[in-house]
């Protein structure tokens, strides 16, 4: 299977990590905070569309909410394949970094 | 609060709506507004808003991409089914590229041809304020117009009225063919020497490559001379300040100027400064002309002032022309022609300064045709496609089942013919530069494709592609995407069978394009064939002429004449001030109970008529055994005597030079010639006799002879041995009467070769649908085999409808064409009467050549095995 790319990572990531609070703020929300870097609501769903036409999260609807116009939240949630995903992908850096960590500290 | 102030405001939500991605818009939207009503709520209603718009700014390129990415998987599918289909149905596709690409090949040529026509002296800078003087006579009721005008005119006007900032005189005679140039030992024969005032270069926009364009034309024999001749006279050496004899005078170079452009009215290699003229070598070119105002033979421009209006200036000249010009001549004015209007609206202007005019009509008749011929192909692309219906209707139905909507299916046919007619357009350039030196050697022209422009062809390229293919795809596609996926997949379904009449009505129209202009073809051969066979009224066949430009040639013409006529080939020797087919002057008559009035006239010698071959109705020749033949004798033609209202011409009286004492009796009616070309009604014209030892232009000899190389020869040496020096040139009268219609002869061969263009295309659609029609009736046509039909009878079946489409666009092609050819003849004084045969013929063209389109079809259809038929199912 092929590995994610950095952005569907994280993405998915987040998910996972919201547990069942995971949609578009909150999700936009953490990975602004973990990644120090203010995304736009358009930069967020671009990979989210993505992971989920790829089948790797799956949504559900809550029921409509006035605060956001009368619209539904729309919730994500990994589903196996997008774990699987997610472990391969680690697999990958966890091996490719075995034997590097001791580099860490040296100086130039 | 409300739940409608906590959604986004109307026009951020109308524009998001539009911008994000369907699948996650619903959501996205949700998140906006959250996140909106928070910051309004915590912040305020400004913060929330500025956060809104930051927000939708930054977000677009993501949502586009992210809309990019996935639609351009779907065009990777699109393209991906485009080029399977093409090269599945192969026959298919090569008539529908090879249809498009010849169209449009066509189109692309005449777009050139009438971009190049509508350029004409656009060039110049200043040209919207450039106008042309032309003389307007009102003759018996006739207007008559004349681009040549006297040389004090230009000058007067523009010291008279303010609002003529300059004033430019060109002299240009057109009874001066050839002038001899000569540089140190060699000599040429130019034919493009102009002379003009200093003024020349800053009303007209002739950039000077060396020398000062503020006095290169002001000194007297001066003159600026083009690059080619620079080159030709000088080579690499700098011509500048060197000189050039012309008729005899030493001439200084003051300047360089880059060729003049193909697409200017006028084209000079050299110019002379106008005071040049006034130098006694040149008395015998211009004699008296420089401050007659009777005298016509200069062309005037004038550059008038920003904003002036040349309607409002004509209106002010009144006064002015009472003045100036001669009372006895009623009903005289002047016209300002703008120079942009010259090359196209110049048609039967006299004395006109180049022989190369246009005319508007034919811009108009090319664009129909470029227009017709372009509807001939989208028609057959959209027959074609059509008619391919069944064989995507599969496609159709598989796409709409997995969730296609109607406007992507729309999307998708318009894609695909958008990108066939990329194709096409690609062969048709290719096309178009391998066709332009085949075309520009047939039509005499010189269009090239300008390369330079590469991007912006490029651009033209792929917006044309994109107009036509949606015009030629619209339909298609729409006709397409309504099949119904439930009915296409359980085969029930036979796509077409409604839809056949509209394709017949197409192949109607195309059909009667063709027809159409086959007819008109046709018809523009036939009377071009009549201009070309008529009886001119003398004889043009057998006749040498010999331009004369030499005082020697005049007076040695007896010797050389009596030398010539020793050989027994040689009929006839005669000399004349100028020759049907020729400019013919204007002088000013007094016919015996009439007005004054400049009417054509020819000097000739007594033996001018025989020569020719004119018949004398009435009275008798010029004769040599009445001296008072030379001063005091006419002779008329036919129409002169009508004219004037005489029934009897011989005796009447004749009065000329303006001076009631210079009269002469009418001894002779000369039978009607053509001197002009046959879209003229024949004029008056009066013969006078030369003096002896005076001036004249041509002269003429009647041969009778099996090798004409031979004979011309020996003239040319006898030419040698009395004129030695001169060269010898000379033309055959039937030549140059026919080169009076050089516009239609090039017109009948390029129109020509788009009749047969526009008939090959629309065969080919007739082919596409021939084939769809039979292979609809597969099923039929077996089932007709078993039951005992014969092959010729399946032909005959399957030929007959397409014969009724041809009938009908018979029934309609045929008013259209002969409303059109009539217009045209009326360009004509002299011309065919259209008969039925043109009309049957065409028809039965198109007749003939549909059943070969057709036939190989039905013929395949008949020989099919039933039993192969009919277990189609």
């Amino acid at each position: 299977m092929k590995v994610l790319s950095r952005t569907e990572e994280i993405v998915l990531l987040s998910i996972w990590k919201l547990q069942e609070n995971a949609y578009g703020v909150t999700i936009r929300k953490l990975v602004s905070k973990i990644t120090g870097k203010n995304w736009s609501i358009g930069a967020i769903y671009a990979p989210l569309h993505r992971v989920e036409k790829k089948g790797l999260v799956r949504t559900v609807k809550s029921d409509p909410l006035p605060e956001r116009g009368g619209r539904s939240k729309v919730y994500y949630e990994i589903t196996p394949k997008g774990k699987k995903a997610l472990l391969e992908t680690k697999k990958v850096h966890d091996s490719l970094w075995v034997g590097i960590s001791s580099l860490e500290f040296e100086r130039e | 609060m409300d739940s409608k102030n906590k959604s986004l405001p109307e026009f951020s939500a109308w524009l998001l709506e539009r911008l994000i991605n369907r699948e996650v818009r619903y959501s996205a939207l949700g998140d906006f507004a959250e996140i909106y009503a928070e910051i309004r709520a915590n912040q305020g209603l400004w913060p929330a808003r500025i956060w809104l718009g930051k927000q939708i700014f930054r977000s677009v390129p993501s949502f586009l991409a992210d809309s990019f990415y996935w639609s351009g998987i779907m065009l990777k599918n699109y393209f991906k089914t485009a080029f399977r289909n093409l090269k599945r149905q192969k026959i298919y596709s090569f008539i529908n590229i090879t249809g498009l690409s010849l169209g449009l090949a066509c189109c692309i040529l005449i777009t050139l041809y009438i971009h190049f026509e509508l350029s004409y002296d656009s060039f110049h800078d200043k040209a919207d304020n450039i106008y042309r003087i032309i003389e307007i006579e009102t003759e018996s009721g006739r207007k008559q117009f004349s681009a040549a005008t006297p040389a004090p005119l230009a000058f007067s006007l523009s010291e008279e009225f303010p609002d003529i900032a300059r004033a430019v005189r060109i002299f240009h005679p057109s009874w001066i063919e050839k002038w001899k140039i000569s540089h140190e030992e060699r000599t040429f024969f130019e034919e493009d020497v102009f002379f003009a005032d200093d003024s020349i270069l800053e009303v007209f926009s002739f950039p000077l490559i060396q020398g000062q364009p503020e006095d290169a034309l002001q000194e007297p024999h001066s003159m600026i001379i083009t690059n080619e001749i620079a080159q030709k006279y000088f080579g690499h050496s700098n011509p500048l300040g060197m000189v050039l004899s012309v008729h005899g005078v030493q001439i200084k170079i003051t300047g360089i100027t880059q060729d003049v452009p193909p697409n200017s009215h006028f084209r000079f290699k050299f110019l002379v400064s106008f005071a040049t003229l006034e130098s006694p070598g040149f008395r015998n070119v211009v004699y008296d002309m420089l401050d007659n105002w009777r005298s016509h033979n200069f062309y005037s421009y004038l550059l008038l002032r920003e904003g002036a209006s040349s309607v409002e200036l004509q209106k002010k000249f009144v006064p002015f022309l009472e003045r100036h010009f001669n009372q006895k001549i009623s009903d005289f004015d002047l016209y300002l022609q703008p120079l942009q209007e010259v090359h196209l609206h110049s048609k039967n202007f006299s004395y006109d300064i180049t022989e190369t005019n246009s005319d508007i009509a034919y811009v108009y008749i090319f664009s129909a045709i470029a227009f017709f011929v372009l509807i001939i192909a989208c028609i057959n692309y959209m027959n074609l496609t059509t008619a391919r219906a069944a064989s995507r209707a599969k496609e159709v139905g598989t796409r709409k089942i997995v969730g296609a909507n109607r406007a992507q299916l729309i999307q998708q046919f318009l894609g695909e013919s958008i990108v066939l007619l990329l194709i096409a357009l690609m062969i048709a350039f290719m096309l178009v530069s391998l066709a332009l030196p085949v075309l520009n050697s047939l039509a005499g022209s010189q269009f090239s494709v300008d390369f330079k422009n590469f991007l912006y062809i490029l651009g033209l390229l792929l917006a044309a592609s994109f107009i036509l293919g949606s015009a030629a795809g619209i339909y298609p596609a729409l006709f397409l995407s309504t099949f119904q996926p439930l009915n296409i997949l359980r085969g029930k379904f036979y796509p077409g069978v409604r839809k056949v009449h509209f394709r017949k009505t197409l192949v109607v129209v195309q059909f009667a394009i063709s027809i159409s202009l086959i007819i008109a073809t046709l018809a523009g051969r036939s009377q071009l064939k009549y201009c070309l066979n008529r009886n001119l009224g003398f004889d043009k066949e057998n006749v040498i002429s010999i331009p004369v430009r030499d005082v020697s040639t005049i007076l040695e013409f007896e010797s050389i004449k009596s030398s010539l006529l020793q050989n027994p080939e040689i009929l006839n020797v005669a000399r004349s001030s100028s020759l049907p087919g020729k400019t013919i002057g204007r002088r000013g008559f007094l016919p015996e109970g009439n007005m004054w009035a400049p009417r054509y006239s020819i000097f000739v010698d007594h033996d001018f008529i025989p020569t020719m071959g004119m018949e004398i109705k009435e009275g008798r020749n010029f004769s040599r055994e009445f001296s008072t033949d030379v001063e005091d004798a006419y002779i008329i033609n036919e129409a002169a005597a009508e004219e004037f209202g005489w029934d009897s011409a011989l005796g009447k009286r004749l009065f000329w030079r303006g001076d009631r004492n210079n009269k002469g009796e009418v001894i002779g009616v000369v039978k009607d010639f053509h001197f002009k070309s046959l879209h003229q009604e024949i004029e008056p014209v009066i013969l006078h006799m030369l003096p002896e030892k005076s001036g004249f232009s041509y002269m003429t000899i009647r041969i009778r002879t099996q090798n004409v190389l031979d004979l011309l020869e020996g003239i040319k040496k006898s030419w040698e041995e009395f004129f030695p020096g001169i060269p010898f040139e000379f033309f055959f009268m039937d030549a140059q009467m026919d080169r009076l219609y050089d516009t239609e002869v090039r017109l009948g061969k390029v129109s020509g070769i788009f009749t047969f263009l526009s008939v090959i295309i629309a065969c080919l659609g007739v082919f596409g649908l021939a084939t769809f029609l039979t292979q609809q009736r597969t099923k039929e046509i077996g089932i007709r085999k078993v039951l005992g039909a014969t092959a010729s009878s399946i032909v005959v079946l399957l030929s007959k409808e397409f014969i009724m489409l041809v009938v009908i666009s018979n029934v309609i092609a045929w008013p259209v064409a002969y409303y059109v050819i009539h217009r045209w003849l009326q360009n004509f004084a002299y011309r065919i009467d259209l008969n039925i045969g043109t009309f049957l013929f065409s028809g039965i063209l198109a007749l003939i050549i549909t059943l070969f389109s057709v036939g190989y079809q039905s013929v395949k259809a008949s020989l099919v095995n039933p039993a192969g038929a009919l277990r189609y199912e």
